[in-house]
C-alpha cells in the first residue's frame, strides 16, 4: 500500500522526512521503506487492517509520537427530499452481509475531479477517472472502507437484495469478464438481476457513466470468510476485496458513507437525500477483553506501568476502565485483530518498542532433558564419505512423472503443481543424482563421487495420509578416482571402488562384513551386490540401470550404492569394546595359486578361512594374474595370510602345517595348484 | 652377560653401523646380512636359547622376535632411503617439482553445515535437534497454528497440495505442534529440515527452502529472554559486533511477534546492494507463543509461556557466504560445492 506524505500530513502532524517516517512506521510493526520524498510504501501484515488507509496509519504516527490526530471533519449539505422509504434493503443471508447501508444522491454532473484530489490519488497509485469514480476511491484510500457506486436509475424494482449466488449463475463484472457464481457466492441485486459481486467487484449493467444523474452509495460490512472465499475461487482480487477479507469496521462504515455523499455533493453538486437506508438486523457487538494488572510486564519481561498503559490505549482508542485486577478494555471496531489480552500485550510491547525491551540471556541447563540428535551419526558419516572424496549434494524433491517412474510405482502426486518438470516427490535419490551426473558432465566435469541424505516418499492407499517418508543415504560415482596420475595407472570409480568404499565403512563403524555377494534379485541396480553383517543388510550397491541412464540421456555406465541407515547409525552408536594388542609377533604367509579361470576367487578365500584355524587373522588377495606365466585357461592368484596368537609365539612348524591341509583342500576341491 | 645385555649391544653396534652415512643399497645389504642373515649377529643370539633353562626360553624366543623385527623395519627404511648405485641413473636425481600424490577431497553441503553449525550453537544452551515429516495435514501446518481455512495469512504461503487436506509442509512450525501434543513442557527443541513454497524458481526463490524452528516452553518465560537468546544465536553464528534489531511483526501463531534483523554484514550497517541501503538485514521471525496455539496442543496458557523462531537456512548460508543465486543449493554443481569442505 502507498501512503502520500502529503496527505498523512493533513491527518496528522510530524516533523520526519520520508526516510525517518519510514524507520518510525517499521519500529512500530507497519513495515515501511520510502519511495522518494512524496511517499513511503507499506508492506501490512495481515492483521492490521485498519492501517489500509491514510487515516489509519496516520493513527499510528499519531500513537508513535504522540502527536494529535486530526480526523476530516464531515458537513452533510441538507437536502430537502428525505430518502425515499419505498426504496428497501433486503438481506436474504445476513451472515454472510450483516450490514448494508445506503445514501442516495441526486442531481449530480459528472465530470472530472478537482486537481487536489486527482493528484492525490495518482500520488499513491490510482488514475482519476471522473468525479465520482474518484470520490470512492479517496475515501477508500483516507478512510480505509470500500464503498461502491450504482447509477440509481438503472437498477430496477426500487431495491437492492443481497442473497447468496446461485449455482451456475452467470455475471458481467466492470472488467467485462463473464463468470459463473458458486452458491458460496455473495451478489448485490436489484428487484431483477445481480448488480454487484458483494465486496469484490460491481457489474457493467449498474455501472456510474457520463450521463448518470442520480447515485445510490453503498457502504457496507461483508463476513470475512466469504468475501475470502469468493476472491480466492475466482482468483480476483482487488481493493475492496483484501479490505474485507481482513475485517472492515463495521461501526466507521457510516463515517465512509457521509463522507462519500459530503464530497459527491461537494464536488459533483448533488443533493443528498435526507437520512440512510441501513438494513442492520443484528447488531454486531464489541466483547470487553479484562487483562490483569501485572500480566504484560511478566510476559514482556519489563515493568509496563499503569500510566504508560492509559497512554497507549487511549492513543489506540482502547477505551479501558480500571477494575480490582487490572483493566477492563474494548478494542475500537476497526481492529479486528484485538480480541485477546494478549492481543493487548502484543500492542503494548510494540508502542513500548521491542528496541526498548531488556535482553535477559540465562540458560538453566538442568530445564530439560538433554537428548542426543538422531542424526548425529548421519553428520559423521557424511565427513566420511566427504573425507574420502564424495560431495554432497541436495536435489529437488519434486521431479517429472516419466522419469519417476523409471525408479518406483507407486509415485506421490502433487495436485498443484507449479510446472510438469516437478508434478511429482522423488521416490528414490537417484534421480536428483543422475541430473546432477548429467549436469556436470555437460560442464566438462567427467570425474565424480557424489552423495545425497535426504527423504524419498512413496504413495501408498494403507498409511497415515496416504504416504510413507523414508530416510535415505545413496551415492553414485563416474569416471575417474585419480586421473592421470604419473605415478600409477587409472583409479576408475566403479563396482571395486564402491565395494571398497563399503567395506572401508564397514571399517570406519568397525563392523566386520561377512558377506558381500550377488543379490538373488537385483532391486535398486543390476548386478546388485548386498554387503551383509550376520543377517543385516548394510549396504547395497550396483550398476546403475541403463533405462534409468536412458532417461537422463547418459551415455557412460554409472555406479551406485544406497546404505542402510538404521543399521549403520545404530553399529555407530555402539561402543566397540578394546581389544588388547596383539603381544606375539604374527607369521606372514604368502600362497599363490594356479587355478582354473571359472573358479572365483572368494572360493579359494573361503576354504582358506575354513582350514585356517584361530590363528588365522587375515587373509588379503594380492595379486591376480592372466597371462604368458600361466597357462590359458588358468589364472594365478596369490593371498597374503596372517597368522596371530593372543598366548604365544607361533612356531613355523605349527604355521607349516595349516599352510599344507589350505593347500591340500584348495587342490582337491578347487585343483588349485601351488605355484 | 645376561640375554638382555646383549640385545642392548647388537642394538648400539647396529646403531653405530648405520649412523652419519649415506648408505648405498649395496652398503644397507651388507648390514643387514651382519646382523640379520643366516649367520648373523641375531640370528647367534637364537642359537645361544637352547642354553637357557626351559623357564626362560619362551621369553627369551618373545624379546629376540621383538629385536629381529625392529631391525628389519630399520634395514627396510634404510633401503628404501638409499642412493641406487648407479648414479647414471635418471631415477637417482629426484625431480621435486612433481606433483604429489593428490588425494581428492570431497565436500559437505553449504546447507548441511549451516544446519550444522546452527545445530551446535543451539544444543550448547540445552536445545535438543527434532525432526518432523515434510508432508503433513492441513490441521498441524495451518489450523493448529492458527491458520484456519480462508485466512488471508494463508496468502503469507503459498503451498502444494497432495489432497485437499494433506501438503508440502510450509514450514517447519508443524513439529511444534507434534512435539508439544507429545511432551508435556518444560521443553526446549529446535528442528531442522525442508519445507516447500509453490513458488517459481528465480535467483531470490525456490520451490523448496530449509528452516530451523525453535520452541522453548517453560514457566515464566518472558519477551526479553527471546531476545537475549536470539541476540546469542545471532553472535554466535555472524560474529560479537553484529547488532540486533527487532521490530514487531505478525505470525498467526505467535503474540506478540517480531521480525529479526542483524546489522548487514557486508557494509556494517552503512547502506549496500544486497542490504538494500537499509543497513539492515531480515534474517528470522519470531514471538511468544500464541495462547491458542497452547489450548489446541491442551497447554494450560495459565501456568505456561514460551517462544518460537523459524529461521531460513538459504537466506543465512547466503549471507554467511556471499552466495548470490539460491539455485546454486540445488543443481549439483561440483564446482560450486567443492568449495564448501
Amino acid at each position: 500500500m502507498i501512503i502520500s506524505i502529503e496527505w498523512l500530513r493533513s491527518l496528522v502532524d510530524f516533523d520526519l522526512n520520508s526516510q525517518d517516517l519510514a524507520d518510525l512506521l517499521t519500529a512500530g510493526g507497519t513495515e515501511a521503506e520510502p519511495g522518494g520524498e512524496s511517499i513511503i510504501k507499506l508492506d501490512l501484515t495481515p492483521n492490521r487492517p485498519d492501517c489500509m488507509s491514510h487515516l489509519g496509519v496516520a493513527r499510528e504516527v499519531s500513537v508513535l509520537t504522540g502527536s494529535k490526530l486530526k480526523r476530516p471533519e464531515i458537513n452533510l449539505s441538507k437536502s430537502d427530499t428525505k430518502v425515499d422509504d419505498s426504496f428497501s434493503i433486503e438481506i436474504a443471508n445476513d451472515n454472510e452481509c450483516p450490514r448494508y447501508a445506503a445514501r442516495i444522491v441526486r442531481n449530480i454532473k459528472v465530470g472530472p475531479s478537482p486537481d487536489w484530489m486527482s493528484s492525490r490519488l495518482e500520488a499513491v497509485g490510482i488514475r482519476s477517472i471522473n468525479n465520482v469514480v474518484d470520490v470512492a476511491n479517496y475515501v477508500l484510500m483516507e478512510l480505509g472502507h470500500p464503498l461502491h457506486t450504482f447509477d440509481l436509475k438503472l437498477l430496477q424494482g426500487n431495491k437492492i437484495v443481497v442473497r447468496l449466488a446461485n449455482d451456475g449463475e452467470k455475471i458481467v463484472t466492470l472488467d467485462n469478464e463473464e463468470r459463473t457464481m458458486n452458491n458460496h457466492h455473495l451478489l448485490i441485486c436489484d428487484g431483477k438481476k445481480p448488480v454487484a459481486l458483494a465486496g469484490i467487484m460491481g457489474c457493467a449493467n449498474s455501472e456510474v457513466t457520463e450521463s448518470t444523474t442520480d447515485i445510490l452509495i453503498e457502504s457496507a460490512y461483508f463476513d470475512p470468510i466469504t468475501i475470502r472465499r469468493g476472491s480466492k475461487s475466482l482468483d480476483l482480487a482487488t481493493e475492496a476485496s483484501k479490505r474485507f477479507e481482513r475485517g472492515t469496521d463495521f461501526e466507521g462504515l457510516i463515517t465512509a458513507l457521509d463522507r462519500t455523499a459530503e464530497l459527491l455533493s461537494e464536488l459533483a453538486g448533488g443533493d443528498i437525500d435526507r437520512g440512510i437506508l441501513d438494513a442492520y438486523p443484528n447488531k454486531i457487538l464489541n466483547e470487553k477483553i479484562t487483562l490483569q494488572a501485572d500480566k504484560a510486564s511478566e510476559l514482556i519481561g519489563c515493568t509496563i506501568d499503569e500510566k504508560f498503559i492509559n497512554k497507549t490505549f487511549s492513543a489506540l482508542e482502547i477505551s479501558c476502565k480500571k477494575t480490582k485486577n487490572g483493566f477492563s478494555a474494548l478494542p475500537p471496531t476497526f481492529r479486528p485483530d484485538l480480541k485477546r489480552d494478549i492481543d493487548l500485550i502484543e500492542e503494548l510491547a510494540r508502542v513500548y518498542g521491542y528496541g526498548t525491551i531488556p535482553s535477559d540471556f540465562q540458560y538453566d541447563g538442568n530445564l530439560t532433558e538433554i537428548k542426543v540428535d538422531p542424526l548425529k551419526h548421519v553428520a559423521e558419516l557424511k565427513r566420511f564419505l566427504a573425507g574420502i572424496g564424495f560431495n554432497e549434494i541436495s536435489s529437488n524433491s519434486l521431479m517429472n512423472s516419466k522419469r519417476a517412474a523409471l525408479f518406483e510405482d507407486n509415485i506421490l502426486e502433487v495436485q498443484n503443481p507449479l510446472s510438469n518438470e516437478m508434478s511429482v516427490l522423488r521416490p528414490s535419490l537417484l534421480p536428483g543424482l543422475l541430473r546432477s551426473i548429467k549436469y556436470n558432465l555437460n560442464r566438462s566435469e567427467p570425474n565424480l563421487a557424489l552423495f545425497e541424505h535426504g527423504i524419498v516418499f512413496a504413495a501408498d492407499k494403507k498409511a497415515e495420509l496416504g504416504k510413507v517418508e523414508s530416510e535415505h543415504l545413496t551415492g553414485i560415482v563416474c569416471g575417474q578416482r585419480n586421473p592421470q596420475g604419473w605415478r600409477s595407472g587409472d583409479e576408475p570409480y566403479d563396482l571395486f571402488y564402491l565395494k571398497g568404499v563399503i567395506e572401508s565403512l564397514a571399517d570406519f563403524i568397525n563392523v566386520t562384513l561377512t558377506d558381500i555377494s550377488e543379490a538373488k534379485k537385483s532391486l535398486l541396480f543390476n548386478n546388485e551386490q548386498i554387503a551383509s553383517v550376520n543377517d543385516n543388510v548394510m549396504a547395497q550397491i550396483g550398476a546403475i540401470r541403463t533405462d534409468q541412464l536412458k532417461g537422463y540421456d547418459i551415455d557412460i555406465p554409472l555406479f551406485g550404492f544406497s546404505i542402510n541407515l538404521d543399521f549403520i547409525t545404530t553399529m555407530m552408536a555402539e561402543t566397540s569394546r578394546y581389544q588388547p594388542v596383539p603381544q606375539f609377533p604374527a607369521i606372514v604367509r604368502d600362497f599363490t595359486f594356479s587355478v582354473a579361470n571359472h573358479i572365483q576367487a572368494g572360493e579359494i578365500e573361503k576354504l582358506i578361512k575354513q582350514k585356517g584355524t584361530d590363528l588365522l587373522t587375515k587373509v588379503e588377495l594380492v595379486d591376480l594374474y592372466a597371462g604368458e606365466q600361466v597357462s590359458s585357461d588358468n589364472k594365478s592368484v596369490s593371498f597374503r595370510i596372517k597368522f596371530e596368537s593372543k598366548e604365544r609365539t607361533l612356531t613355523d612348524t605349527e604355521i607349516d602345517k595349516i599352510s599344507e591341509s589350505i593347500i591340500q583342500v584348495t587342490e582337491n576341491k578347487l585343483g588349485a595348484k601351488l605355484r | 652377560m645376561t640375554l638382555q645385555d646383549k640385545i642392548n649391544n647388537i642394538k648400539s653396534q647396529f646403531a653405530d653401523a648405520v649412523k652419519g652415512l649415506s648408505l648405498t643399497k649395496k652398503e644397507v645389504s651388507d648390514i643387514k646380512n651382519q646382523f640379520l642373515g643366516r649367520k648373523g649377529s641375531v640370528a647367534q643370539l637364537f642359537n645361544e636359547m637352547k642354553n637357557l633353562p626351559p623357564e626362560d626360553r619362551s621369553q627369551a624366543g618373545k624379546e629376540l622376535n621383538i629385536l629381529k623385527s625392529e631391525l628389519s623395519t630399520k634395514i627396510d627404511n634404510l633401503l628404501h632411503a638409499a642412493a641406487d648405485d648407479s648414479t647414471s641413473s635418471l631415477e637417482s636425481s629426484i625431480d621435486p617439482t612433481l606433483p604429489g600424490d593428490f588425494i581428492p577431497v570431497g565436500s559437505i553441503h553449504p546447507i548441511e553445515k549451516t544446519i550444522q553449525e546452527i545445530k551446535n550453537i543451539f544444543g550448547a544452551i540445552g536445545f535438543n535437534s527434532v525432526y518432523g515429516p515434510e508432508i503433513d495435514d492441513d490441521y498441524h501446518n495451518f489450523e493448529a497454528l492458527n491458520i484456519p481455512h480462508y485466512h488471508p495469512a494463508r496468502d503469507m504461503q503459498d503451498t502444494f497440495y497432495i489432497t485437499d487436506d494433506v501438503v508440502l509442509r510450509t514450514h517447519t512450525s508443524n513439529t511444534q505442534i507434534h512435539v508439544m501434543e507429545e511432551q508435556q513442557p518444560p521443553l526446549r527443541v529446535i528442528v531442522p529440515g525442508r519445507v516447500y513454497r509453490n513458488e517459481a524458481i528465480s535467483v531470490r526463490s525456490y520451490c523448496l527452502f530449509h528452516q530451523i524452528e525453535g520452541l522453548y516452553v517453560s514457566k515464566n518465560v518472558t519477551f526479553a529472554e527471546m531476545k537475549g537468546t536470539l541476540e546469542y544465536f545471532v553472535k554466535s553464528f555472524f560474529g560479537q559486533n553484529v547488532k540486533t534489531r527487532f521490530r514487531p511483526s505478525y505470525f498467526p501463531f505467535t503474540e506478540p511477534s517480531a521480525e529479526v534483523d542483524v546489522s548487514c554484514i557486508f557494509c556494517k550497517g552503512s547502506g549496500c546492494k544486497t542490504c538494500k541501503q537499509t543497513g539492515w538485514l531480515e534474517i528470522l521471525g519470531c514471538g511468544m507463543v500464541d495462547p491458542d496455539v497452547f489450548l489446541k496442543v491442551g497447554y494450560d496458557s495459565e501456568k505456561w509461556s514460551g517462544y518460537a523462531f523459524g529461521l531460513g537456512i538459504e537466506r543465512m548460508t547466503m549471507l554467511k557466504y556471499g552466495i548470490d543465486d539460491i539455485r546454486l543449493f540445488f543443481n549439483g554443481d561440483v564446482r560450486f560445492l567443492r568449495q564448501f569442505r
